[in-house]
């Protein structure tokens, strides 16, 4: 480790983030390099893997164009993790007002994994089936069916496990508000789950 | 709703929510790493256009009245040489227009 390295470690974020607001553009590498892997982290969670860097990308912008709106009352990680959450949910909306043709359809392969996934008795090989290219699929399809805002609620309470005020507190909405739409998208990840089955039964009936 | 189908339904659910944990690698590309830098000197560089910007659109606005006032002086009939004269006329010692600055 170079001494140059050193000295960024030693600096505090809000020190970094004077410096900047001071005119040090550059020094805004130290936040960069700091925060890249985890906003990769979050974004990678949200979005399609083609669009993570790209996303990323809007991310840091916006970051930069806030900096001066940091009070430092809560730590910049979490600032950093609000900006990049609302980008996605950003990019997501603009998806949905864009989107002419319905996005993709299942196929013989999904249904398979299906299949799979139900009549799994053994552990092992189940979590092996749910890390396949499938079951992100299937996921993605099931989360197409729903609105930008049905999507991120979903994402951040049901899948990655935060609690209603938390995701509330990422995206600036009222605790109600996700409450109200966390559970409309639950209903509908179910709905298109019993989708999926009767596919597969209707499947099964012909053969 | 059977009591089947509802196992059905958690499984695969339980199944996509360990998809999505188990997520995908993150590889950042070292290209990426000076775009997103290059992008912030970029607007660095806008925003000091920007306030250069304002100085000169106060400049054009400065002249612009200023030639404004004198086509209006002239046309009302008023310039400085007679403006001084009149002044220099009503009080030739100067005893008013120098008050002011006397204590």
């Amino acid at each position: 480790m170079n001494n140059e390295d050193t000295d960024n470690i030693c600096q505090s974020d809000e020190d970094v983030i004077a410096s900047i607001l001071g005119g040090a553009t550059d020094d805004f590498e130290i936040i960069l390099k700091r925060y890249e892997r985890y906003v990769f982290t979050i974004v990678i969670k949200h979005m399609p893997y083609e669009m993570c860097q790209e996303v990323a990308h809007e991310v840091f912008i916006k970051i930069y164009y806030s900096l001066g709106s940091f009070k430092g009352k809560t730590p910049f990680k979490h600032f950093v993790a609000t900006i990049a959450v609302r980008c996605c949910y950003d990019y997501w909306r603009g998806h949905y007002r864009s989107m002419e043709a319905p996005m993709s359809s299942l196929t013989q392969e999904h249904s398979h994994w299906c299949d799979s996934i139900i009549a799994e008795e053994s552990l092992e090989i189940f979590k092996r089936q749910q890390c396949t290219k499938e079951a992100r699929e299937v996921l993605r399809w099931a989360l197409n069916a729903m609105s930008a805002e049905e999507r991120i609620v979903l994402t951040l309470t049901h899948l990655e496990g935060l609690s209603i005020s938390e995701a509330a507190e990422l995206l600036g909405w009222s605790a109600i508000n996700v409450k109200v739409r966390a559970h409309r998208a639950r209903t509908k990840l179910r709905k298109q789950i019993i989708k999926l089955i009767s596919i597969k039964d209707k499947d099964g009936d012909k053969k | 709703m059977t009591r089947d189908k509802d196992d059905k339904i958690k499984k695969i659910e339980q199944a996509l929510i360990e998809s999505f944990k188990g997520g995908q690698e993150v590889s950042i590309n070292p290209q990426w790493h000076s775009n997103v830098m290059q992008g912030i000197r970029g607007l660095q560089a806008e925003k000091g256009s920007s306030s250069e910007g304002f100085i000169w659109r106060l400049v054009t606005a400065s002249c612009c009245i200023a030639i404004v006032s004198c086509l209006v002086a002239a046309g009302v009939g008023i310039t400085p040489e007679d403006s001084l004269t009149s002044l220099f006329m009503g009080d030739p010692l100067g005893l008013i227009t120098s008050q002011p600055f006397v204590r």
